[in-house]
C-alpha cells in the first residue's frame, strides 16, 4: 500500500508543475454552463414559478451549475488517453517489468493529479450552494451535504473504473483515442452532466436505471438538490458501491485479456 | 551456476498485410491477409552469474524481442526461459525485484520531476529500506558523477545525463540481472566510454549479470568477454569476440609507407590493394601468408613504416550476417 501512496504523491507533485493548464481546464466549463443557463432562462421566462420536467427554476439552475462542477470533480482527466499513449508507444513495458499493478499505479497517479482539482471544485461547489441558499431560496440540510460529499467521492471512483473498462480497447484498436473522446461525451450526457436525465422521459430513464452512468452525476446532484427523498439516499449510495465493484472487476478482466494479446502478439 | 537458461526459444509475430492504396485498404476491411514473421527462431543459450554478454546483430535481428521475452514483456511462442529459477512470463514479483531493464530509447524517469523523485518512488516500488537506498544512491551518483543533477527536472538534462539517471533508477534495488537495450544510443563517445567504464566497474564490484545489445562495436569489445551474434532470429555465433577474426576472417591487412613513389600495379602482385596513393598503401593478404608476403615486401620495396593488422571487427561480423 505504501508504494501506491508514494505514487499518489508523485502524481500530486506533478500536477503542481502544471498550474496554468489546470486553471485553463476549469475556465473551459464556464462557456457551456453560461449557454445552458441562457436556455433555461428562456424556457422559464414566461413564468418563473413553473415546473419543467419536475424541476423548479431554482433547482434547474443549481442542477446546471452543480452538474458541470461535479463532472469536473469526477473526471478522469484524460488518464485513458495517457494509457493509450503508453500502450501505443511500447511504454507499457516499463511498468510490466516492475513489481506493481499497472491499473493501481495509474489509479494512484490519477488520484494524485486530481487533488488540486478536487479542492478547487469543492470550493466552487460550496460557493454555488451558498448562492443557492441566499439567491434561489433552495434550502439544503447538513445531512444532505454530508451524503452529497460521500456520493461525489463514490462517483469519482465509479467514473474512474468505467474509464478503465474502456482503456483496454487500446490493445485491440489501432488508435483508441477517438473512441475515448466520443465515449467521454456520451457518458457525460448519459450521466446527466449536461441536462437532468428527466428530459429523456420515463422510457429513457428505465434504460438508464440499468446502466452505471446515472450514478456518476445525476444522483449525486439530485441528493443535494432535494430531488430525492432522504430515506432513499442510502440505497443510492449502496448502488454506487455495487456499480464500482462491477466496473472494477470488468476493468480488471478486460485488462488481463488485453495484456495477454499484447504480450502474445506484439509490444 | 547459470542464472539464465534459454532453450529452443521462438517468437512468431502475427500481422496483417497492408498493400498500397485506398482500394487495398477497403479490401482489407473485409478480407485481411494474415502473415507471420518469425522474430526469434529456436535459440538456446545460457548465461553464468557475473557474465557480461553482448548481443549484436543488425536491426530486426531479434535482439530486442529476445530481451523482451527474458524480461517477461513478451510471451514466447515456444521454448522455455528460466531466469533465477522463474519463468519471466509468469510475471512473478519475486523475479521482478531481482532484475532491471534499461532501454536506450524508452525512459522510466518522470519527465517533469527531478530524477531524485523517480529514485524515491523506485525505493518504494522495490521495497528498498532507507539505509540501503541511501548507500546505493550515494555510491551510484558518485560513480556516475551526477550528484548535483539529481534535483534538476529530467527534461532539462542532456541525453547522457539522463541515461546515467536511468541506470541509477534501475540499479537502486540491487538487481542480480541487468538487461541493457542499446544503452549508449545517441551518446557522444566520451559519454559512451564513461558509461562502459561504469558498467565494467559495477560488474566487477557487484557481480551483476549483464546482457546488453548495442550497435557500437566498441561497447561490445570493451565490455563483453562473450558475444552472441544473432541475425534473422538465429544465433550465428556464441563466444569471444576476438576469436571471430581468427575463425571467420581469413585476411589480414598490411599498411605500408614508402620513401619513394611506388606504382599500384607493382603492389597488386603482392595482394589485393585496398587503398593507395603514391607513398601509402593498404594491402589485403590471406592470413596464413601474411608473414611471407611481408618479408618479401620489406626486402623488395623502400618501406619506412609497416604494420600488420586484423581486419576491423565490423568487417568480420558483417561476413557472418
Amino acid at each position: 500500500m505504501k508504494k501506491y501512496y508514494q505514487i499518489f504523491l508523485m502524481g500530486l507533485n506533478e500536477a503542481m508543475q502544471y498550474r496554468l493548464n489546470f486553471v485553463l481546464r476549469l475556465i473551459s466549463i464556464v462557456f457551456p454552463v453560461t449557454i445552458q443557463i441562457f436556455i433555461w432562462n428562456s424556457v422559464y421566462s414566461a413564468d418563473k414559478g413553473s415546473v419543467v420536467y419536475g424541476f423548479t427554476y431554482g433547482q434547474m439552475i443549481i442542477y446546471t451549475l452543480l452538474s458541470a462542477v461535479v463532472s469536473k470533480f469526477i473526471s478522469s482527466q484524460g488518464i485513458e488517453q495517457i494509457i493509450n499513449y503508453e500502450i501505443k508507444n511500447g511504454q507499457l513495458n516499463k511498468y510490466t517489468v516492475k513489481p506493481i499493478s499497472f491499473l493501481r499505479y495509474m489509479f494512484s497517479v490519477g488520484l494524485g493529479k486530481k487533488i488540486p482539482l478536487m479542492i478547487i471544485t469543492s470550493l466552487i461547489m460550496s460557493i454555488i450552494l451558498i448562492f443557492a441558499q441566499i439567491k434561489l431560496g433552495v434550502s439544503i440540510s447538513i445531512l444532505r451535504i454530508l451524503f452529497f460529499v460521500i456520493s461525489c467521492n463514490l462517483a469519482l471512483l465509479l467514473n474512474y473504473f468505467i474509464m478503465f473498462c474502456l482503456v483496454p480497447f487500446a490493445f485491440w484498436i489501432n488508435d483508441a483515442n477517438s473512441l475515448f473522446i466520443i465515449m467521454t461525451l456520451i457518458i457525460n450526457v448519459f450521466s446527466g452532466g449536461v441536462f437532468p436525465l428527466d428530459i429523456f422521459g420515463d422510457v429513457g430513464n428505465r434504460v438508464f436505471d440499468f446502466l452505471p452512468f446515472k450514478y456518476c452525476i445525476y444522483y449525486p446532484v439530485s441528493i443535494i438538490n432535494n430531488r430525492i427523498e432522504l430515506s432513499y439516499i442510502p440505497q443510492i449510495l449502496l448502488l454506487q458501491i455495487v456499480w464500482i465493484m462491477i466496473s472494477y472487476f470488468v476493468a480488471k478482466g478486460m485488462w488481463k485479456a488485453g495484456i495477454k494479446t499484447y504480450s502474445a502478439f506484439g509490444g | 551456476m547459470s542464472i539464465i537458461n534459454v532453450s529452443n526459444l521462438s517468437k512468431v509475430f502475427k500481422y496483417y498485410k497492408k498493400s498500397e492504396g485506398i482500394n487495398a485498404s477497403l479490401k482489407n476491411l473485409f478480407n485481411r491477409k494474415t502473415l507471420y514473421k518469425t522474430a526469434v527462431d529456436n535459440i538456446s543459450f545460457s548465461i553464468e552469474k557475473g557474465e557480461i554478454v553482448g548481443f549484436i546483430g543488425p536491426n530486426g535481428a531479434g535482439k530486442t524481442t529476445t530481451m523482451k521475452m527474458l524480461s517477461g514483456i513478451l510471451h514466447p511462442t515456444s521454448g522455455t526461459i528460466n531466469v533465477l529459477g522463474y519463468e519471466p512470463k509468469d510475471q512473478n514479483n519475486e523475479l521482478k525485484r531481482q532484475f532491471s531493464i534499461v532501454m536506450g530509447q524508452k525512459n522510466q524517469l518522470w519527465w517533469d520531476l527531478p530524477a531524485i523523485e523517480t529514485f524515491r518512488l523506485n525505493k518504494y516500488i522495490y521495497d528498498v529500506d532507507e539505509q540501503n537506498y541511501r548507500k546505493k544512491l550515494d555510491e551510484l551518483s558518485e560513480l556516475l558523477e551526477v550528484k548535483e543533477l539529481m534535483d534538476v527536472q529530467v527534461r532539462r538534462l542532456s541525453l547522457g545525463e539522463r541515461m546515467k539517471m536511468e541506470l541509477i533508477a534501475s540499479l537502486l534495488h540491487d538487481p542480480k540481472v541487468l538487461y541493457l537495450d542499446e544503452p549508449t544510443i545517441g551518446l557522444d563517445f566520451v559519454s559512451q566510454k564513461k558509461l562502459r567504464d561504469f558498467l565494467k566497474y559495477y560488474n566487477e564490484q557487484n557481480g551483476i549479470t549483464i546482457l546488453l545489445t548495442s550497435h557500437y562495436i566498441n561497447d561490445i569489445e570493451d565490455l563483453c568477454k562473450r558475444t552472441i551474434i544473432i541475425n534473422h532470429g538465429s544465433i550465428l555465433y556464441d563466444g569471444a569476440l576476438d576469436k571471430i577474426n581468427r575463425d571467420y576472417n581469413s585476411k589480414k591487412i598490411i599498411k605500408l609507407k614508402f620513401s619513394n613513389q611506388i606504382r599500384q600495379d607493382v603492389l597488386s602482385t603482392y595482394g589485393y590493394v585496398n587503398d593507395y596513393n603514391e607513398f601509402n598503401a593498404e594491402i589485403e593478404v590471406p592470413r596464413n601468408m601474411a608473414n611471407e608476403i611481408s618479408r618479401n615486401l620489406l626486402s623488395d620495396l623502400p618501406i619506412i613504416d609497416f604494420t600488420i593488422e586484423d581486419m576491423p571487427l565490423e568487417n568480420a561480423i558483417s561476413l557472418l550476417y
